[in-house]
């Protein structure tokens, strides 16, 4: 039943009256909301606007050290960088599927990891925007033998689009409860 | 109950045969409940030694590899990487804090690491805790050395104290840097890492040592002393690794990507915690196949214990006949059978659980030294328990056995045996 989006015309007061109003019926119906990657991505945000930077270039072209290759390179990464989060989400109790990558153990049990849509970093493409990555802190007792399988977390997420100098938008998340997909 | 006291008395009149089956499964059980213990405090300690730090960097090689020599002072580097790129990774946008690593060098047995003062500021282990100082602090001068705290114990150095750094990482060579000793300038409080087993230098004092080493080898006639080089430039042309922090964990994979695709010089970054997962998903192969091998001594010891009771059965037909005689049923026959196959078991467990224990507090400073692996002597866990519940289980199991002979026999023998 998620709620439409808000359009982005309505203002951002309407967008955090109509997210309260989403917290507080998910509240009420006390369940975490299932959501996707796609929902982590603003709706009017188009992952190929990253690729923006690079139109007009005839990428075979160049060579692979050149100049020109590496300011693409720098342009499209700083576009990737500054991939905006879904306020709306800020608050609320969801569960999404995806895959670990362990950071932090408390003695065989995991603690802190990244969760990110696809398993491995696939060397080919850039690695995600970071809109497409939740930093998850845990204390449920997840076993380590299974950090390469696909999980369901499940938590309430904190969106921040904190515009610090060097810092990255992104989500964070306490997980209540990590379960295998 | 009666049953189980009678069984016990009837154990204990052959006690020979019976102790040597309770050992056999005494040490079928320690070998099985250590063989976990090792396993278990072996990814502790490992998942222990590195917290809070995002990347490690090192010359391209495996991340496994990388990071077993520069954080766990596994085995030796492949390659070292140039100064240059570890300034220049240090100044890459989003990198924190870094901290180089130099690895090469021994002191009597403990690898010596060329570091800088940062590291006593960045370096966390277990659950992101900073090292602490028992006496002293970080290194001020060229030659300041701050120890671990085993090799301070174990050595028996004090504040002060003159040390001397050998060329290479066995334990013992016969290529001293005998002209530059380090003065100890601080000693660390335990951590249970490979940190207490480390000689910490400043990479200035670690470029010093080797000065007058250009060919590999002390050039005769070219010795500089201590003082010389102390007014020589010092910084580092080479590190062997260095570790990364970040200002926000999401910046990981990009930081990453951008050392990986580092330029000027081949070299790799990984993340510890995926790094080590790697590592022990490796390492799970051997694990099952130890638990395997383990579980399999234990049952080879109840079968040994099957053997000596099926074998003492026909020995023991007077005995039945006697307990027939005085208003035992075939029931209580089968079930004094039972409970000496649950006798067995259950003695055995609790033996092998002290002899576990026994073995532990002997081996542990050993296992400490030669593999620095600290095993905590700690109560059994959930994991222990049910291997005992299901030796224990699988060991009366085999005692229905005898007991259905020995209830069959009971039934047929009557006082008449005829033997």
């Amino acid at each position: 039943m998620p709620a439409r989006r808000p359009r982005r015309a309505t203002g951002a007061l309407a967008a955090a009256l109509a997210a309260t109003a989403l917290a507080a019926a998910l509240a009420a119906a006390d369940g975490a909301r299932e959501v996707g990657w796609e929902d982590l991505a603003p709706a009017d945000w188009d992952p190929r606007a990253v690729l923006e930077v690079l139109d007009g270039e005839d990428l075979q072209a160049l060579p692979d050290d050149g100049t020109r290759a590496l300011e693409l390179l720098e342009a499209y990464r700083a576009a990737a960088r500054s991939a905006p989060v879904v306020g709306e989400l800020d608050g609320q109790r969801i569960r999404i599927p995806g895959y670990m990558v362990p950071l932090e153990f408390d003695h065989m049990v995991i603690s802190e990891f990244l969760l990110v849509p696809y398993f491995g970093a696939c060397i080919h493409v850039p690695p995600p925007p970071a809109n497409q990555i939740v930093y998850v802190t845990t204390e449920s007792a997840f076993p380590t033998t299974n950090v390469f399988k696909p999980v369901w977390v499940t938590g309430v997420i904190r969106a921040q689009a904190y515009r610090h100098e060097v810092g990255d938008a992104g989500y964070r998340m306490h997980a209540m409860d990590i379960e295998l997909y | 109950m009666a049953m189980v006291r009678l069984a016990v008395r009837s154990v204990l009149s052959r006690r020979v045969t019976a102790g040597l089956t309770l050992l056999a499964i005494a040490v079928s059980v320690a070998m099985l409940l250590g063989v976990e213990k090792v396993r278990r405090d072996a990814r502790g300690a490992f998942a222990n030694t590195i917290s809070g730090t995002d990347l490690v960097v090192g010359a391209r090689s495996g991340a496994i590899q990388l990071l077993l020599y520069s954080v766990f002072r596994v085995g030796n580097a492949t390659n070292n990487i140039s100064w240059e790129t570890y300034q220049d990774i240090g100044s890459f946008p989003r990198v924190r804090w870094t901290v180089p690593i130099s690895l090469g060098d021994s002191h009597r047995g403990f690898r010596v690491m060329g570091t800088s003062a940062d590291y006593f500021k960045h370096y966390r282990y277990a659950r992101r805790e900073a090292l602490q100082f028992t006496a002293g602090g970080p290194f001020a001068d060229v030659f300041d050395a701050v120890l671990g705290a085993q090799v301070a114990r174990q050595l028996g150095y004090a504040l002060g104290d003159e040390i001397v750094v050998s060329h290479g990482a066995g334990e013992v060579s016969f290529l001293d840097h005998a002209d530059k000793p380090f003065r100890v300038a601080g000693i660390l409080a335990p951590t249970g890492t490979p940190v207490d087993r480390t000689v910490h230098v400043s990479v200035e004092g670690f470029t010093a040592m080797h000065i007058d080493w250009s060919a590999g080898a002390p050039v005769p006639g070219l010795t500089v002393t201590a003082d010389q080089a102390r007014g020589m430039d010092l910084t580092p042309r080479t590190l062997t690794a260095f570790l990364v922090g970040l200002e926000s964990r999401i910046a990981i994979f990009d930081v990453q990507r951008r050392i990986n695709e580092y330029r000027e010089e081949p070299v790799l970054a990984v993340i510890p915690g995926v790094a080590l997962q790697e590592l022990w998903d490796m390492m799970g192969v051997a694990e099952n196949v130890l638990r395997f091998v383990s579980a399999m001594v234990v049952a080879t010891g109840l079968l040994g214990m099957l053997t000596v009771i099926l074998a003492g059965l026909e020995a023991r037909r007077r005995e039945m006949a006697v307990l027939r005689s005085v208003g035992a049923r075939p029931l209580h026959v089968f079930a004094l059978f039972m409970s000496e196959a649950t006798v067995f078991a259950l003695a055995g467990a609790a033996a092998g659980v002290a002899l576990l224990y026994a073995a532990l507090l002997i081996g542990r400073p050993l296992v400490a030294r030669e593999f620095g692996l600290h095993l905590p002597i700690a109560v059994l866990g959930p994991s222990d328990w049910r291997i005992l519940l299901a030796v224990v289980l699988a060991g009366t199991a085999a005692g229905a056995i005898p007991a259905v002979r020995a209830y069959r026999l009971s039934l047929a023998d009557g006082l008449s045996i005829r033997i």
